[in-house]
Formats: structure tokens, C-alpha cells, sequence
């Protein structure tokens, strides 16, 4: 049996060196993007025909969105956004992820309160939690928490 | 016809593993001979079709969308990596899923030539990958060629030859 036998091209390795990296993240960006769309519009059930249809599009020009050429504007990220209610562009100031991170510190402290006989808490959040965006989302989480450690 | 089937380091990846093939006595790959083809007339075109192939390899894999399907004989695999209307050059490949493809030679595709039917090199270039799309689904069914269990590469007899043409 035949190993896989590994080839270097030495034009691919000059062109990789030479193209300017802006392009390359650009490209990168491009397909990424296609390819959150398609697996959205894939795990909505929609075929690209359906998907055409309600975007009132042509199926091939579909096909070229999907493709990773194509250059959205920010209109059709909109639109695309909440058919398939997926998030392609954060527009947020404050990333999810930090958002995130927010929510736990502050559950793990309320939840330490609670459980932790003579726990004082080290910050106090609870202004914060009808200032910030992420109490919208934290709020629920931390009450449930409550709920289950009360019981 | 005598292939030999090389997996292109450079651009293969953990989403997908992209082969091409040495072509008879060739000393280097069909995918190579199209970049030295059109290095000098389209060089910004070619460096955006290696890219496009390296973020396959490395990020996104082979997605259907990525290609133009259905350029070859009915369920042979023949594709089309998708081109712009604008573009000018189109390279042919087979896919295989996600996790694989063979990516080979192409050429100018005028504005003027809606068919590959009617440009001679872009027709050239589209029958050879059929024909190695046809030797590979034969070496296969001999058992002398198959995927390994993941589907991320080739494994067996890499030198495939045709008998009919010996």
C-alpha cells in the first residue's frame, strides 16, 4: 500500500509569500461568512430555491452569495440576519463573549452568597444589572440559579 | 493515462485535504502547470484561487456552494471551482465531499464562450478530469484505491494506471 505522498509546490509557496495579507484575511473573511450563511439557511430547512424565494432573489444570484466571492452590503447582512435569525455581524460595543463572561462572574458570586454561610460579596453587581445589556440576558440566568439553591 | 495522486501540503488542512495529480510523465502536478500557465496574464486572479483553496483546506472545507457542480458525467464529481461572471480563468476539480478534493488544470474562459463545448483547452482540460474521476472510481471498485475512514484521504495504490491505454 501506497503512503500519501506529501507534494510541495514551489509556485503555490511564491504566491503565498507574495500575496498581501489584507487580501488573504478579506478572502478568509468572505468564504467564512458564506459558509455561516449556508449552514444557516441548511439548519433552517430552507433549499436555496426557498431561500431565493423569500429573499425575492434569483437562484443564481444565491448562488453567488453562497459561492465566498461575493461582497455583502450591510443591508443584505440585515435582511439575511433576520430570515434565517442567525448573528453574521456583531454590531454590539460589548463582544457576546464578554457579555458571557460578566454573566458567570456575577451568577458564581450570587450564587457564593447564597450557599457560603458568612460570604461577604467581593463586587456588588446589582446596579449594573439594569444599566448593562447583559443583564437583559444574565438576569433570568441568575434568578434560576437562585431558585435551584433556595430549594 | 498514468496519474499519480500528490496531497498539496500547503493548502491542505483540517477541514480538507486537497490532492492533485502528476499527468502521464509529467514532473509536476496539473494544478502547477495551470499556475505557471497563467501566472503572467492573471496573476491577481491565481493568487485569489490559492487562497480560496487554502481557506477550504484550513477552515471551511470543500462546501458545495464554493463550486460549480454537474460539469462532468452524471455523478463523476466534476466541478468548477465557482467563478465571478468577471473572472477569467476557471479550474476544473473533483470532489468529494466535504473532506477531499482533486483539484486539476483549467484555462481562459472568453466572455464570448458560454459552454466549455466551445473552447477547445477549457473542453482539453474538463475531459482529463473526467477521466481520472472514471480511473479512480474503477481502481476503487478493483479495491486497489479507497478513502480512508474519514473521508480526508486517499489510501492504497496512488499510481493508477489505465489498462486500456498501456
Amino acid at each position: 500500500m501506497s503512503k500519501i505522498k506529501p507534494y510541495f509546490s514551489d509556485t503555490i509557496d511564491s504566491i503565498l509569500k507574495e500575496i498581501d495579507p489584507e487580501v488573504e484575511k478579506r478572502i478568509e473573511f468572505r468564504m467564512q461568512l458564506a459558509a455561516k450563511i449556508d449552514k444557516a439557511r441548511i439548519k433552517m430547512g430552507l433549499s436555496k430555491k426557498q431561500f431565493a424565494e423569500k429573499l425575492s432573489k434569483s437562484p443564481s444570484e444565491i448562488s453567488k452569495w453562497l459561492s465566498g466571492t461575493h461582497n455583502f452590503t450591510s443591508d443584505t447582512i440585515f435582511v439575511i440576519q433576520r430570515l434565517l435569525k442567525v448573528e453574521l455581524i456583531n454590531v454590539e460595543d460589548r463582544p457576546k463573549e464578554e457579555i458571557w463572561h460578566f454573566s458567570m462572574q456575577v451568577a458564581q458570586e450570587e450564587l457564593k452568597s447564597i450557599i457560603t454561610p458568612g460570604f461577604t460579596r467581593q463586587n456588588d453587581f446589582s446596579n449594573l444589572f439594569y444599566k448593562s445589556t447583559a443583564s437583559k440576558i444574565s438576569t433570568p440566568e441568575i434568578y434560576n440559579h437562585k431558585i435551584v439553591a433556595e430549594s | 493515462m498514468r496519474i499519480q495522486l500528490v496531497k498539496i501540503e500547503q493548502l491542505s488542512g483540517k477541514q480538507a485535504s486537497i490532492y492533485s495529480v502528476v499527468y502521464n510523465d509529467d514532473q509536476i502536478t496539473l494544478f502547477d502547470k495551470f499556475l505557471n500557465e497563467y501566472i503572467i496574464s492573471f496573476k491577481s486572479e491565481l493568487s485569489s484561487i490559492v487562497v480560496r483553496l487554502k481557506v477550504i483546506g484550513k477552515k471551511t472545507g470543500a462546501r458545495e456552494s464554493f463550486f460549480k457542480l454537474d460539469e462532468g458525467d452524471l455523478g463523476d464529481g466534476v466541478c468548477a471551482l465557482f467563478d465571478d461572471p468577471k473572472k477569467n480563468l476557471r479550474l476544473y476539480c473533483v470532489r468529494y465531499g466535504t473532506s477531499l478534493i482533486i483539484i486539476g488544470s483549467g484555462g481562459h474562459k472568453p466572455k464570448t464562450v458560454r459552454a466549455l463545448q466551445e473552447d477547445p483547452k477549457l473542453l482539453k482540460e474538463n475531459l482529463i478530469m473526467r477521466e481520472i474521476s472514471k480511473l479512480i472510481k474503477d481502481k476503487m471498485e478493483e479495491k486497489s484505491l479507497s478513502f480512508s475512514e474519514d473521508y480526508y484521504e486517499f489510501e492504497g495504490t496512488l499510481d493508477l494506471n489505465n489498462k486500456d491505454n498501456e
